[in-house]
């Protein structure tokens, strides 16, 4: 340590910025949560207006809620806590001021282009690639300003939180790029690299792993701060927080396939991710019971102190929905609960309850110290705490109900399983519809809750001079040699060379041949014993090791990237490499002529996807309904793929041909017409919008580029086919008095629609294979 | 290789690799909280405290 002593003023600039911008993306994305519930109830509430519809709201409520309101939320509690932590200013204020500004620029242009309909058609990864580079972008000045002020540190040790938020950066930097890999067909649209069984493991791998590091793991660095100080008093166990962190980040990566179960997806996978699911328990809730136990001796403020109470109810939710989450993992349970609203339910336990509570407690937390100011109002405070809570009981008791009750009737069966008992899905629909009520009840009353909130923080600001912290501290000599870490020390030591010896054996047993497979057996066996046998001789050299890792942020961040890839590398790469037309057993997809991707592309604009699935499950029940289950080879070549996760309409995966072109026409214009009950939008605008066919050769020669099987076509010969086959449904349709022009987006659609389901079969090379 | 990949079940070996992999990890990791040094644990958990604010 040197004599020198320095005056330190933090960034607080920056924090109030994300703080006032959470507040206002959190009030923009719960009232859209609140109006596409209310649609769910009164279809009428779609106003017949393309960009009012449910299938692009959805997306733009899912993407408000957790990246502007949490990801402002998570930046504020991070740049607030971390220059606290290493006594060290933000690096660098042009940064800062150009990680918040992008910030809200990718916000405001995903708020404009969702509602217009360009997305990439999968799950919280919608926004189209402009704006995805410009995501990784900021995403990368974030992490540079961050390690940087890392470097500039004053204090020489990493405290837990500050662990928390390099597993996000560097995870959902990871995430991020891989998921959205694509391939421009214009400005404004692209196709996912990946198709079919890839594109949904990776999906899922990225969208689990959304909700664990960018929901989860900066919330809890954020716990790990801003519980101990609201409380007066540390962490109620240190170490248990080490052993929370490790096991949570190796463990979390493994767990995304569980939203696959009982899907196409190969078994092994499926294993894996309940089994990983299953032992997340631990983690989770050492994490959830360190939090609460840290109010030990504390528990009296709750009674007048708003901010605990938001703390305590917000890691009671953790421990709720960390306790839900393995549950729904179990496959057996899954069968009941997938598609439902339950898994509505869970994920609002979790954003409701975990994150908002969290938000506002750190918020209230923050307010007095960022203005220098005593908050407005208590009692409001208190409100919106009550308001808070009870919205969130209703929400999440109606959700549970709903779903279970959707669970049991669309898989009950009568005649010894042999005959559906509700085989119409509005019957379902039209049960569930008090608590889809009561959903909008309890989103409302949070909503409600929020804005006093806001009313509050305006109050308290208004007129308020700000302040910046400030710290005197001693300048940091560097961490002495000897306590460093080096990159070779890093990656060339006994736990991370037997973990790399045993997973390297553990994947030749498991995707070599029948000599290697005992070659990888007697490995693994041998790797484990060598490192038994040098932990218990030289364990103080890995005790060592992960002392010297505590004090060196980028041997840290290195390992615990690699703690995180492993995971993902041995899921993807497999399916990757595997998953293609050569291997597929029994069924393969037939390309889609030019019309019919042309319709896909309407479907996937409109957010099918949001409410209808394309997938049969491997159950009696879904089969009974639906027709026979859906195989991998059948949605190889689709980019994206439209798997789906929620049914408040009926698979679609067969719906090729159920129906004729005549039903789909009058089904689109009025969907009660034909389904009395329905609460599904009206489509008017694509009777009147032409197919957009100028832009089919560019997107063809791109699904040839990934590895979609198409002939090479000219533009006058995919025009040719698109105006023969156009002709034939407005042929069609016209034997039945629909009258269109074969140029409308309805033809498209309802060429597509019918296409659903169609497939070639190949041989089963089960013989040849067999060793 | 690719048959087993994609089509065999697995369902008797995955939940018993996953199980011992997921046990020594905690097990590892706790070993490794347990044995740090008390002094060491007092300081870290109170460097939320330095900050007077």
């Amino acid at each position: 340590m040197s004599d020198q002593k320095l005056s330190i003023t933090y960034n607080d600039r920056v924090v109030r910025q994300f703080l006032l911008a959470t507040m206002l993306w959190g009030i923009v994305g719960m009232l859209v949560g609140v109006l596409v519930a209310s649609q769910l109830n009164f279809w009428r509430l779609n106003f017949n207006l393309p960009w009012l519809t449910f299938g692009r709201l959805r997306p733009l409520h899912t993407n408000a809620v957790i990246f502007a309101f949490v990801g402002n939320m998570m930046f504020a509690g991070v740049y607030y806590s971390t220059q606290r932590l290493v006594k060290a200013r933000l690096a660098s204020d042009f940064l800062s001021s150009l990680h918040f500004w992008g910030w809200q620029a990718i916000i405001v242009a995903a708020a404009i282009t969702l509602p217009l309909g360009f997305t990439r058609g999968k799950e919280y990864a919608e926004l189209i690639w402009p704006i995805n580079i410009a995501v990784a972008l900021i995403w990368v000045v974030f992490a540079i300003n961050f390690f940087w002020t890392l470097a500039r540190r004053n204090e020489p040790s990493l405290y837990v939180a500050i662990w928390f938020y390099i597993a996000t950066i560097i995870t959902v930097a990871m995430l991020y790029i891989v998921n959205h890999l694509s391939v421009p067909t214009s400005l404004l649209h692209s196709y996912p690299v990946f198709g079919g069984v890839q594109d949904a493991l990776v999906q899922w791998w990225y969208g689990h792993n959304a909700v664990a590091f960018f929901l989860t793991t900066p919330i809890l660095g954020i716990m790990y701060y801003f519980l101990p100080k609201a409380a007066e008093r540390p962490v109620y166990s240190y170490r248990l927080s080490v052993i929370h962190f490790w096991s949570l980040v190796f463990v979390y990566i493994w767990a995304g396939p569980h939203h696959l179960l009982n899907t196409a997806l190969p078994n092994w996978l499926q294993v894996l991710g309940m089994t990983f699911s299953l032992m997340l328990w631990a983690p989770s809730w050492g994490g959830m019971l360190n939090g609460l136990l840290t109010l030990r001796g504390a528990w009296h403020k709750l009674r007048t102190d708003p901010v605990l109470k938001f703390f305590a109810a917000a890691v009671t939710f953790y421990g709720m929905a960390t306790f839900e989450g393995p549950l729904l993992s179990i496959k057996s349970v899954n069968a009941l609960a997938h598609y439902s609203d339950w898994i509505i339910g869970h994920v609002h336990s979790g954003a409701l309850g975990w994150n908002g509570f969290m938000a506002a407690g750190m918020i209230y937390w923050l307010l007095p110290r960022l203005w220098n100011r005593p908050l407005h109002s208590v009692s409001l405070a208190n409100l919106h705490f009550w308001l808070g809570t009870v919205g969130i009981l209703l929400y999440v008791a109606a959700m549970w109900t709903s779903g279970i009750t959707q669970g049991l009737m669309l898989n009950a069966t009568t005649e010894g399983g042999s005959v559906l008992a509700y085989p119409n899905f509005l019957d379902t629909l039209n049960t569930i519809r008090p608590m889809m009520l009561m959903r909008v009840i309890g989103g409302g009353l949070y909503l409600v809750g929020f804005l006093i909130m806001a009313y509050n923080v305006m109050k308290t600001i208004r007129g308020a001079q700000t302040v910046d912290g400030t710290i005197e501290v001693f300048a940091r000599s560097a961490v002495p040699q000897e306590e460093r870490l080096g990159a070779a020390a890093t990656l060339f030591n006994p736990p991370v060379v037997f973990s790399a010896l045993g997973t390297l054996f553990a994947c030749v047993w498991m995707f070599g041949g029948p000599g290697l497979q005992i070659v990888g057996l007697f490995g693994g066996a041998i790797s484990a014993i060598l490192a038994v046998a040098h932990f218990a001789t030289r364990g103080t050299r890995w005790a060592g090791w992960h002392e010297r890792l505590l004090v060196s942020a980028a041997s840290f961040t290195v390992l615990t990237f690699v703690a995180v890839a492993a995971g993902g590398l041995i899921q993807i790469i497999p399916t990757v490499v595997v998953n293609k037309a050569q291997n597929m057993e029994d069924r393969i997809a037939v390309p889609y002529t030019p019309l019919e991707l042309a319709g896909r592309d309407i479907y996937v604009r409109e957010g099918c996807y949001n409410c209808h699935s394309q997938m049969i499950r491997t159950m009696v029940p879904d089969v009974l309904r639906y027709g026979d289950y859906s195989r991998m080879g059948e949605s190889l070549f689709d980019h994206p793929f439209q798997w789906g996760s929620r049914r408040s309409g009926p698979d679609l995966a067969r719906a090729g041909g159920k129906y004729n072109a005549a039903w789909h026409f009058v089904h689109m214009a009025d969907p009660r017409a034909t389904s009395p009950g329905s609460n599904m939008p009206a489509y008017p605008w694509l009777y009147t919008n032409r197919t957009d066919v100028a832009s089919l050769y560019g997107k063809l020669n791109v699904q040839r580029m990934l590895a979609v099987p198409y002939p090479a076509m000219s533009p006058a010969e995919v025009q040719a086919s698109v105006d023969a086959q156009a002709k034939a449904i407005t042929e069609e349709l016209k034997a039945t008095q629909q009258l269109t022009a074969p140029d409308r987006e309805i033809v498209a659609l309802i060429a597509y629609l019918q296409r659903l389901g169609k497939y070639e079969t190949v041989a089963p090379r089960t013989a040849a294979l067999k060793p | 290789m690719f048959r087993r990949l994609l089509f065999d079940h697995w369902v008797s070996i995955f939940p018993l690799i996953s199980f011992v992999v997921s046990a020594t990890v905690y097990f590892a990791i706790g070993r490794q909280a347990l044995r740090m040094k008390p002094e060491q644990v007092e300081r870290q958990a109170r460097l939320p405290f330095e900050d007077p604010s």
